[in-house]
């Protein structure tokens, strides 16, 4: 009970540092991170800008979220549908040959080739996946233990 | 139900965080043309420079006097040899390449811009707005 407790606390700390160190690289730079999000060819004009307005704050929030409580669970599930995503994007990226800037963490976070990436993006969709699995078990149980 | 509530707040945050940066001007609006792309041009402002491909357009005797750490040197004269290098670089570690000039050859940067994109495909390639004198500054 009490290591499943550390397990979460530790996952929701180092994801939220990941998101919230990857949404400052961006509004650190927000032209590198327009030109990042051109480099991989799915968006373009007004939807690139959106996505370059949009995801820094996304991040930020989801990865301050994985801190508090009212909204951890929440942030967790977006979590895992952005990495879900991102590892989507470096997939098709890596199939149409393309040379793109991840554009992730900005110059601070540049990984050598697709292989990290997705190493990086494999191993951090996995810790959310298990602080979801947590979450659902722990709040089973919360619901049992208040109907006894 | 409670995760669907969570995820709402998240909306509502984020909405109101592209909301201060809209009213700041740290993000351009989304609805905006793309001028400083439209022109090729870009500020020293808007250049991190240590997130950047210098290309220096300057002639060899003021590339020798002195230029930004890494940069490239790349003019008509040596286009074949200054491709080269640029692409080994770029292409060990992409990122966004910007052409700087001197007061005196400016339009000629802008046409080795128009050039280096053919060369460069996929490359984000700018020419910086007031050359060396504002890097040199």
């Amino acid at each position: 009970m009490k290591s499943r407790t550390i397990i979460r606390w530790i996952l929701r700390l180092l994801l939220g540092i990941c998101f919230v160190w990857a949404a400052a690289s961006k509004f650190q730079d927000p032209l590198a991170f327009a030109a990042a999000v051109a480099s991989y060819e799915v968006i373009s004009g007004i939807w690139a800008r959106g996505v370059v307005l949009v995801l820094p704050w996304l991040e930020l929030w989801v990865g301050i979220g994985l801190m508090i409580p009212g909204l951890k669970r929440g942030s967790a599930w977006v979590v895992w549908f952005l990495l879900l995503g991102f590892i989507g994007l470096h997939l098709s990226a890596w199939w149409r040959g393309l040379n793109i800037e991840c554009g992730c963490f900005g110059a601070m976070g540049m990984l050598s080739g697709y292989g990290m990436l997705f190493a990086r993006n494999s191993l951090l969709l996995l810790g959310a996946t298990i602080l979801i699995f947590l979450e659902i078990i722990r709040h089973r149980e919360q619901k049992a233990g208040g109907s006894h | 139900m409670q995760i669907l509530r969570e995820c709402f707040t998240l909306m509502v945050l984020t909405s109101v965080g592209c909301g201060v940066s809209l009213i700041l001007a740290w993000s351009p609006a989304p609805w905006m043309p793309d001028e400083w792309r439209e022109d090729g041009q870009i500020s020293a402002s808007e250049v991190r420079l240590d997130s950047v491909l210098w290309v220096d357009s300057r002639s060899a005797e003021d590339y020798a006097q002195g230029h930004l750490p890494g940069a490239v040197h790349l003019t008509r004269e040596n286009w074949g040899s200054g491709v080269m290098e640029l692409m080994l670089n770029w292409l060990e570690n992409p990122r966004m390449i910007v052409v700087y000039c001197s007061e005196a050859d400016c339009s000629a940067s802008k046409r080795l811009v128009t050039r280096l994109r053919e060369a460069v495909t996929g490359a984000d390639i700018y020419s910086l707005e007031g050359g060396w004198e504002v890097l040199s500054r």
